[in-house]
Order: structure tokens, then sequence, then C-alpha cells
């Protein structure tokens, strides 16, 4: 990016001045960094789709074009080539995965598939036996459907990649024959495995685990967002469908000046979450870091006794710190109570209740159990700033408040950024700390959905599913999320000195 | 090298083997769950001890969960095919349960039998568009004034302003929950002033309620108001009640036992399940009495709390693959016999109309009080959570003083959009 200004104006500056500056040129240049992504990255990342397609286009038209009778017997019957080549174990492999798909689609999976379209036609029936006393068949699962359907035509997209795999290994032992030169026998290839091609062993249980675990809930949630599976229809015993975007004029349609609608709760909601995250994010960060540089200071004696007691409140679970942070402030809790009693007020405050005090008082309580972290993790790092730095930087005239913003504070931020990031992404999901604390409490009439004042848009998203079981909805919210927190965490970690200047570290 | 990795490799197949073989392990067995609270548990299986007792020939092995009755919808909709065969649910859940597939119908011939043996509003409770959907066991859960006689007289006990008024000049306070999870109580004030709520049953899917809040309402000796609405009077008198700093709190039962522990309650509105804790507490002087009436500060009319009368059943999950078993134990488990036992045990008050004419019954210092009640009492009937949330987040703001009596209106019409949202 381009200085807007020379170097010498800016070494002019006072301290305030050089962090607006800072601050300002970050967002001057976040369209840029849009910008790039939208000119650069996403037609390179075309380019290279496009590239691979063409690719594989190509590999097939030869194999079609180029490969004798056996080869192109492969094109139907997976792994006739190898095995024709007596090449057993890859023929055998590829032909018992053709036969388990036509399994598969003729047994199971053909039927979900025809459904997938409609998520369903048959109801549940009701029938009286002659006590009259009523039973009932089974209908479409729509839920069930839809989880299958999206199995089934994930197996397909893997079956037709087996195929293009098959017919290139199919013309690639053609060659190797055709070349005089040795095929590879079943043993080797196995051996291989352990070899050469280890790191597709070791990977196959990771990336099998992220697809099931990850992805296809992921696609799934994405799915749901476009039916209308809510209180009215849900399964086993009503169908849901697909809607298009009603999900998403749903959330949008009220507009977000609506009081009560659901646009209008989404963006305070978002607001509130979004001031949060930075508020639990920085206090933590930098008055953790404070108590660091405190028990590290020359002169401090029993330092290793003030982190033991700070560590403590890591030994208790936090759900615990949490309940009970909740019960004490609560407005008949221990803390009003006393007080009451000490006659400070006549009246019970509001920690938890009131909207604004109750926000105040997540962020307090937050830091109380989030400070022994930072603590942590800053003073192992302290203590690697090399001690000649300060001595210098004292030689130079420096006192304690420069030193600390010219040296701690820049070596901590360069180590520590993809830790904030992650601190800043895990607090916009906190949802721990809210749902122990307050359950998104006080209600109001303002907000739609269940939305209390302090909830986050997870405590939100977690009601909406659980007491109006509306998952359509939900799962616009989620998607909504997911896009917030991936551009935060890259944006953010891109443009993270960490990353920037790798090099750089002292 | 090799080594490592054929050893890592094992290390990994193990683990997967070891899931699958996990897996595998769950055998399949005829069987048959119940759910029910934790204090009814041990009452449930003896019940079931002498079922199995009576009919040798049930061959289903019996199992048992601890949910709640206010809590069966929430577990019911996480799966409703695996949940249990027979389960205990509060009323007001009846049209969730039934929406998500998770209640069989009872047949005609079981509902007359029913009916005529239980008080039928009971029944009712179990009714959603034409069908029933459960067998009630309990018709007491109602709240009521509950207090101590050394503080409040009988006389003070029959309108709120006496209440509070006997609690403030003893120190005392009055508990009833105002903010968080208030909407079963204060929707009474409302229904003091001749509110209501129609449910439109539209194709008998989710209903959407609505309120009649914005009526003129109706004072105790049935003259209408020609200047306030329900809503208005309703909202003026919680407005009035969160105002009395020193005589008022709110809170959750937890709040209870803590002020029953410092000794300063003086009154307490609130369920049925609390009685026994307080009359340990308050002794002797302990009183239940019917809910008191309130004097609106608006037109000075008075006008008689309504609280929610609402009943616990026993319902069978429609997905049940022993249907006729389920509907048997369901049965057995709110027979006279049944509700008799549990009286005994638990104190919980019958909906069946042989045990309730029992003199021990009629001489229950609470069950006295909720039946007492049952004659202005509003029947809970389902209602959709929007209805419970805007009268939680009405009471809250009442509470925080978000709404006074100078912004009621506005508050008003948004708590009345909130009900039909």
């Amino acid at each position: 990016m381009k200085q807007q200004v020379s170097e010498l104006d800016y070494l002019k500056m006072s301290v305030w001045q050089k962090f607006c500056f800072k601050f300002v040129s970050f967002f001057k240049s976040l369209p840029l960094v849009f910008l790039n992504f939208f000119k650069v990255t996403i037609p390179n990342a075309a380019k290279r789709f496009w590239n691979g397609l063409k690719e594989i286009g190509l590999t097939i038209g030869r194999a079609a074009r180029y490969g004798d009778w056996k080869t192109r017997i492969s094109f139907v019957l997976f792994g006739f080539s190898q095995l024709a080549r007596k090449q057993w174990l890859r023929g055998l492999l590829f032909l018992v995965f053709e036969g388990i798909f036509i399994l598969y689609m003729a047994l199971f999976g053909g039927q979900y598939l025809g459904l997938f379209g409609s998520l369903g036609k048959l109801t549940g029936g009701e029938y009286e036996d002659e006590y009259g006393v009523p039973h009932y068949t089974k209908g479409d699962n729509s839920l069930l459907i839809l989880l299958y359907g999206l199995l089934t035509i994930l197996f397909i997209i893997f079956f037709i990649y087996a195929w293009y795999r098959n017919v290139k290994s199919a013309y690639n032992t053609q060659q190797i024959e055709e070349a005089k030169q040795k095929l590879s026998t079943a043993k080797q290839d196995v051996a291989s495995l352990l070899d050469d091609q280890y790191h597709k062993t070791l990977l196959a249980i990771p990336l099998a685990g992220l697809t099931i675990f990850t992805i296809v809930p992921i696609i799934f949630m994405v799915f749901l967002a476009f039916t209308n599976y809510d209180q009215e229809h849900l399964p086993p015993k009503n169908l849901f469908t697909w809607i298009g975007w009603e999900n998403f004029e749903a959330v949008f349609g009220g507009g977000i000046s609506g009081a009560s609608s659901f646009g209008y709760t989404f963006a305070h909601v978002l607001l509130w979450t979004v001031v949060w995250a930075f508020f639990a994010t920085f206090s933590n960060y930098i008055l953790g870091m404070i108590v660091a540089i405190f028990i590290n200071k020359k002169g401090i004696r029993f330092k290793k006794l003030w982190r033991t007691i700070l560590v403590m409140t890591i030994a208790v679970p936090q759900f615990v710190s949490l309940l009970l942070m909740s019960q004490m402030l609560a407005d008949e809790g221990v803390i009003n109570s006393t007080l009451q009693s000490w006659g400070w007020t006549d009246h019970s405050i509001k920690f938890l209740t009131d909207g604004t005090l109750a926000k105040v008082s997540i962020i307090v309580v937050n830091i109380w159990i989030g400070i022994p972290y930072t603590m942590l993790i800053s003073t192992g790092i302290l203590m690697n700033i090399p001690e000649d730095l300060y001595e210098s930087a004292r030689i130079d005239g420096a006192g304690p408040v420069k030193a600390f913003f010219k040296i701690t504070l820049p070596y901590m931020l360069h180590v520590t950024a993809p830790y904030l990031i992650t601190q800043f992404i895990g607090n916009l999901n906190n949802f721990n700390v809210i749902y122990l604390l307050t359950g998104g409490a006080p209600a109001t009439l303002d907000y739609a959905g269940n939305a209390g004042r302090t909830d986050l848009l997870i405590t939100w998203l977690y009601k909406l599913v659980m007491d109006k079981q509306l998952y359509g909805v939900a799962s616009v919210i989620s998607i909504l999320m997911f896009i917030i927190t991936a551009v935060v965490s890259l944006v953010v970690y891109n443009r993270s000195s960490a990353v920037k200047n790798e090099e750089d570290f002292m | 090298m090799k080594k490592k990795r054929i050893v890592s490799l094992v290390a990994c197949g193990v683990m997967v083997a070891g899931a699958a073989l996990g897996l595998s392990a769950c055998k399949k067995e005829e069987k048959l769950t119940i759910w029910a609270s934790q204090t009814q548990q041990q009452l449930v299986k003896d019940l079931m001890q002498d079922f199995l007792n009576e009919n040798p020939d049930f061959k289903l092995k019996l199992e048992y969960g601890v949910i709640g009755e206010d809590n069966a919808f929430a577990q019911v909709s996480k799966d409703v095919e695996a949940s249990a065969d027979v389960f205990g649910y509060a009323n007001d859940q009846v049209m969730n349960l039934v929406n998500a597939g998770a209640l069989a119908r009872l047949g005609t011939s079981m509902v007359d039998k029913l009916k005529a043996e239980n008080e039928v509003s009971a029944v009712e409770a179990g009714k959603l568009g034409e069908g029933y959907y459960g067998y009630p066991y309990a018709a007491d859960n109602g709240f009521f004034l509950q207090y101590d006689a050394s503080v409040v007289s009988e006389e003070q006990a029959k309108t709120l302003d006496g209440v509070l008024e006997a609690c403030e000049a003893n120190n005392k306070v009055l508990l009833m929950r105002l903010e968080g999870q208030s909407s079963w109580y204060i929707g009474s004030f409302f229904y003091a002033a001749g509110g209501k709520y129609n449910i439109d049953w539209a194709g008998q899917t989710m209903a959407k309620a609505e309120s009649n809040f914005g009526d003129y309402a109706v004072d105790i000796n049935g003259e209408t108001s020609t200047q306030y609405t329900i809503g208005q009077v309703g909202g003026q008198a919680l407005v009035d009640l969160a105002s009395h700093k020193k005589g008022f709190v709110t809170g959750d039962d937890s709040v209870i036992d803590k002020r029953l522990d410092a000794g300063n309650l003086g009154a307490v509105i609130t369920g049925t399940w609390k009685a026994k804790k307080i009359q340990e507490s308050f002794g002797d002087n302990y009183r239940a009495a019917v809910m008191p009436k309130y004097t609106s500060s608006l037109d000075g009319r008075d006008y008689q709390i309504k609280p929610f009368i609402g009943y616990k059943l026993y319902g069978v999950n429609r997905n049940s693959k022993h249907l006729t078993e389920a509907h048997q134990v369901a049965a057995y488990l709110t027979s006279e016999k049944a509700q008799q036992k549990r009286y005994e045990v638990l104190g919980t008050g019958p909906s069946n109309n042989a045990v309730a004419a029992s003199d021990a019954i009629k001489n229950d210092v609470v069950l006295k009080v909720i039946n007492a009640q049952k004659s202005f009492s509003i029947p809970q009937t389902p209602l959709p959570s929007e209805y419970f949330s805007a009268l939680d987040a009405f009471g809250t703001d009442v509470y925080n003083g978000g709404t006074t009596s100078a912004n009621l209106k506005d508050k008003l019409d948004k708590l009345i959009s909130g009900i039909k949202h």
C-alpha cells in the first residue's frame, strides 16, 4: 500500500496522531483488500480451477482417442484395463468400488435422490384399530431425505472423480505397457503407500473426518437455510420443503429499522456481539499483560506465589465460576444483599437484569476469568524479550512507559497477533459466558425471536433452535455468522505483522 | 523409520476398530421407556411393579428416564423417534408436542372413560383441535397467596394493597416473579380485568394467539369501564406493584429459599410445589389463600386476580413401537389407584374425581385453596411460545423501570403485537 505521508511527516507526529493515522489507514486500506480479493484472488482461483478442468478433459480425451480396446472398456467397466494387464489389486479395487456404487444407488441412494427435489411427498397416516385406538403409519422423513440425498450427491461426485482416476490409470497402464516398462505389482503398490505415497495414507483418516464432521454438516446447514424446517414442519410427522430465499427475506425483509422485526433484532444483536468481542478481547489482553509485567518486575517478591494465585482461577471449571458469579450478582444475590446491609444502597443494583448494566457486568466478569490466561501467555513472552534492548533504551533515556510502547508492545503484538485473532473470533461466538451469566436476559419487546438485550448471535441462535424450532431462519443466521467470522479472521490475519513480516522476528 | 510408520498406522487402525466395535455393541431389545420427573421416579417404579404383578402377560422390559414434566418438549424435540414411549408433560406443551408428532391420540372410548372419572377440564387440557392427547393425573398446577399470619391478617390478605401494606409495616416483603420468566404469573393481572386470549387454529398447525388486551376493562362486579382498557388496568397494576421498592421483591424459587432463610418474607405468590418449604418456615403461622384482588390506581375499581390453573398428563409417543402397551401403561399411571398413591406420597392434587372427593384432600391446606380458586381460575390451554416471551419481556421491562405510567400505552401496543407475532 502506498503511504500517503512521507516518512518524515510520520515521524513528526505525536504518539496519538500516529495511532490515529494507523487506525485510519487500516480502514482506508480495507476496500483495497476487498478489491484485491475480487480482482486478483478470485480470478486466479477461477483460472486455476479452469486449468484443472481443462487438464481433466484433455486426459479423458487422450484416453478415448489413443486408448486400445482394453482402455476403452475401462470407461464403462472400472479397472478392466488394469485387470487385463494383470495389475490385479488396482483393477479389483476399481471394480469393487463400481460395484458398491451401483448397489448403493439401486438399494439406497436412488430413492433418496429421487425425493431430494421435493423432500418427501408422503405424510404419515392414521388408522383406528377395532377398539377405536388410533395407530400411525410412517411417511417420508424430510430431514433424512435431505441428509441422505446430500450424502448421495457427494458420493456421486466422488464416483465421477473415481471414474476419472480410473480412466487416467487405465490409459497410464497402457502407456507403460507400450513403453515396454514393468507395471508395478500389487505388492509394490501397497509398499508405495507406506513409502512415497505415505502422505496419502496418513491424510486419509483426517480428511475423511473433516469431510464427515465438518464439511457435510456445513453443506447440510446451508441447505437447511433454503427450507421451511420450523415448528409447523417438524419431521417425522410433517414434511418440509424447499422455499428458496424466503428465510433470507424473513431475516432482512422487515428491514433493519422496524422494531421487533428479525432484521432489527439481527442488526442490534450483531452490534452488541461485535462490541462485546472487542472489549472482551482487548480488556483481557491489555490487563493480562499489565499484570504479567507487574509480576515480572525486578524487586517484586514471591513471584511464583502471585502467579499461582492467579492461575488458581483456571483450575476452577469456567462454568462453575460463571454460575457462581451469576448467583452472586443476581438482584437477590450476595453482593446486593451485602451492599444493602452495609447501607450503601437501599435497593438492589440490577447487575444482570438492567440491559446496559448487564452488558458492563458481563465484560467485567469476563475480565476476571480471562486475565490469568493472557497473563500466562505474556509471562513466557516477556521473559523472552532480550534484556539488552531495555538496557540500551534506558541508556538512551527512555522511561518505562516509552520502553513499553516501543519494545514490549510491538514485540507482544508481533508474537500474539494470531492469538488475538482467535480470541476475537472465539469471543464473537462465546456461548458460555453469556448463556451462563444472563442467558441473554433481560428480555425486551423490541427484539423478535426471543432475543434479549445481552444475547450474542450464537446464544440467540440457540434460542431460535431450542425454544422456537426456527431451524431455517437459524441456518440463515449461522451462515451470516460464518461469513462474518471468516472475513474478519482472513482480513485481519493476513494483515497482521506476524504474517506480513515473518522474517522480521527479532 | 518404516517401523514407526507401521506402528502409527496400526494405532490408527485400532482406534477405528474400537469405535466400530462400540457402535455394534448396542443390542436391540424389546423395551418400553417411561420418562417421569425426579420427584416421581420412585413412585412410578413402585406403580409399575404393581402393574407387572397385575399383568403377568406384559413382556416388555421397562426402562426409566428422569425428565421433568416442564421439560418434556425440550427433550422430545431433540429426537422424537428416540424419545420415551410414555412421558409426563405439563399441558401448556400440548400444542408443541402434537406438532412435533410426539403424541398419540386417545381412542374415543378412552376419552369418554377419562371424562367420567376425572375433572373434565383436566381431560380437556390435553385437547388439541378435535383430538385428545393425554391421560391427566394432576390438577394442581396453579399459584396462590401464601402468607405469614403474624405479618398479614386474613382481612389484609384479600387485597394486594393490604398484603403490601402489612409487609411494609412489618419490614417484610411480598415476593412474586415479575422479571425473567414471569409470564405465567403476570398474565393473571390482565385476566383480572377481563383479559382473554384467542387461539387461531389455522388448519390445526401452529396456532397464533391473539389477546383482547385492547378492549375495555371489566371489574370485579362485571361493570365495563368506558375509559380504560384491559391492558392499561393490568399493566398499571404491575407498574404500581413494581413501585413498592420496600415491600415487594421479584425472584425465582431460589430467591424464595434465600428470603425464607433470611426470615424477611411476609407473603409469597407462588405455586403448589413450593408450599411444603414455605409451610416449614412459617410453621403454625402458615396460611394459604386465594389470589387477592387489586384496586386499580386508574379508576379506583377492584379487580380479582385470576391465576392460571394447569394440569399434568401422561402422553404416549406416537412413534412408539408398542403403542397398545404404552397406552396401557399411561392409563395405569393415571388410574384412581395411582392418583391416590401419588397424593399420599407426594401430595399431588389429583384430577380423579373419586380421589379428589376424599376427606384428606378436602382438608388439605393447599389443595383446598387451589380448588376454591377454580371458580375464577383460567384453565391454561396450549399457547404458542410468542405469548410467553412477550409477557416475559413486558414484566422484565416493568421491573427495570422501562415501562412507566407515562409510556404504558406504547409498551402495551408492543405487547399486544408481540403476542400476535
